[in-house]
């Protein structure tokens, strides 16, 4: 009974937190270029114009590759949020990134192409530290379960902390911020960067949409497990993140995606790897 | 700093992502078929704004041999912004006055499915 409060809250609820975080966010973005900015409810405005609108279909698939992507996405964050194991919920996330993919390469417009594939090394590039983030918290509490993670009792962040510091340096790229904004730009709409949406309108974009900001929320919700003991602290922590990415966003150019992937390689192999080699030397001294 | 993402616009170069079409110069038989496919590249309910002299009539060019007139000579113009060369409020102003015009467009459509 309680799985099913949880889960209809989360279901009410992300939606409506990412999209008000959204807002949140182009408004922080305006203050920095010294504009004044939208509304703060304007994405929910810009979902149900694109409701409202015709849908162009190149070839039918794409939409139903979109729709897949959301309903995973969903799952994914359903599979945290509900106490599931952590190791399966990168695993669908990680699902759901290939449907949008698999949706981008079904058009066949070049733009969306390049877009594609531009997706699908980003996946590469944070796909490890995604999963060495699992086995660190598996080794600081000996469990994948969310629940028990989060009823762990100390402090994790002392111990994970350079998977903590990995996990931000991936961050930019699934939130889709500067300088890791090769795919899906948040601002680059006149160029080829905002590539795989290129063949989405109307409906099926208000549904990318969506799709962003349970994407959001997830990996803002993955923060929090750092934090077992001390959610507010967490959450505190998570609202410092979300405008250190934002000032990131607003002061780096985009790199170029050899760079994003050597880069982020390199983070995930010094910050991650180093920091389980650290924590298997500490479990070998104490035993 | 001119700012339009205040009434909520966001300046896309994809027309598949796009509500209202700026145009600003004058069409010739050259951009005549590249304006067309743009327009119809664009998801119903749409509005189009011409901009500046050459965009309305052709202006001083319109008695040149190669151009054909205003971009009403190639689809259907909705907001007519004049000016050689237009203020910048002038714009944004024609853009908000193009919401208007798409929210007339909106309603009509839904009129029409009803």
């Amino acid at each position: 009974m309680n799985i099913f409060l949880i889960l209809i809250a989360y279901i009410i609820l992300t939606p409506l937190t990412g999209g008000l975080l959204t807002g949140l966010d182009r408004i922080i973005t305006a203050r920095m270029q010294s504009r004044i900015g939208p509304p703060l409810l304007q994405p929910f405005y810009d979902v149900a114009k694109l409701f409202s609108k015709e849908n162009l279909v190149v070839r039918k698939a794409q939409n139903l590759f979109i729709i897949f992507h959301l309903l995973f996405l969903i799952v994914t964050g359903a599979l945290f949020f509900c106490g599931g194991d952590f190791l399966l919920v990168v695993f669908a996330f990680a699902l759901a990134g290939v449907f949008f993919i698999l949706g981008g390469y079904r058009t066949s417009s070049p733009y969306s192409h390049i877009g594609s594939e531009r997706e699908l090394i980003q996946m590469m590039a944070y796909e490890p530290m995604l999963i060495i983030t699992a086995i660190g918290l598996y080794m600081t509490t000996h469990s994948f379960n969310v629940f028990d993670i989060m009823s762990a009792g100390k402090p994790l962040l002392p111990q994970l902390l350079g998977i903590f510091l990995g996990f931000l340096f991936i961050l930019p790229i699934k939130m889709r911020k500067s300088p890791f904004d090769l795919s899906m730009s948040h601002h680059a709409h006149q160029e080829l960067v905002k590539g795989i949406t290129t063949e989405f309108s109307g409906p099926t974009l208000a549904l990318l949409e969506i799709a962003h900001w349970f994407e959001l929320i997830l990996i803002l919700g993955i923060i929090i497990l750092f934090f077992p003991n001390n959610v507010w602290l967490g959450l505190a922590v998570e609202c410092a993140v979300f405008f250190l990415v934002i000032l990131v966003d607003n002061t780096f150019a985009r790199l170029r995606w050899q760079t994003v992937l050597k880069a982020s390689w390199l983070a995930t192999f010094i910050l991650g790897m180093g920091n389980i080699f650290i924590l298997s030397i500490l479990k070998i001294c104490h035993s | 700093m001119y700012d339009v993402e205040r009434f909520g616009i966001i300046n896309t170069g994809n027309p598949k992502h796009a509500d209202i079409l700026l145009i600003t110069g004058a069409i010739n038989e050259q951009s005549k078929s590249v304006v067309e496919n743009l327009y119809n590249q664009m998801p119903d309910p749409k509005v189009v704004v011409a901009i500046g002299a050459c965009a309305l009539s052709g202006g001083v060019f319109a008695e040149c041999y190669n151009i054909m007139g205003g971009v009403d000579k190639a689809i259907p113009v909705d907001v007519y912004v004049p000016g050689c060369a237009c203020k910048p409020e002038n714009i944004i102003n024609g853009v908000v006055q193009a919401l208007s015009v798409l929210e007339e467009k909106h309603n009509k459509k839904k009129n029409k499915s009803l």
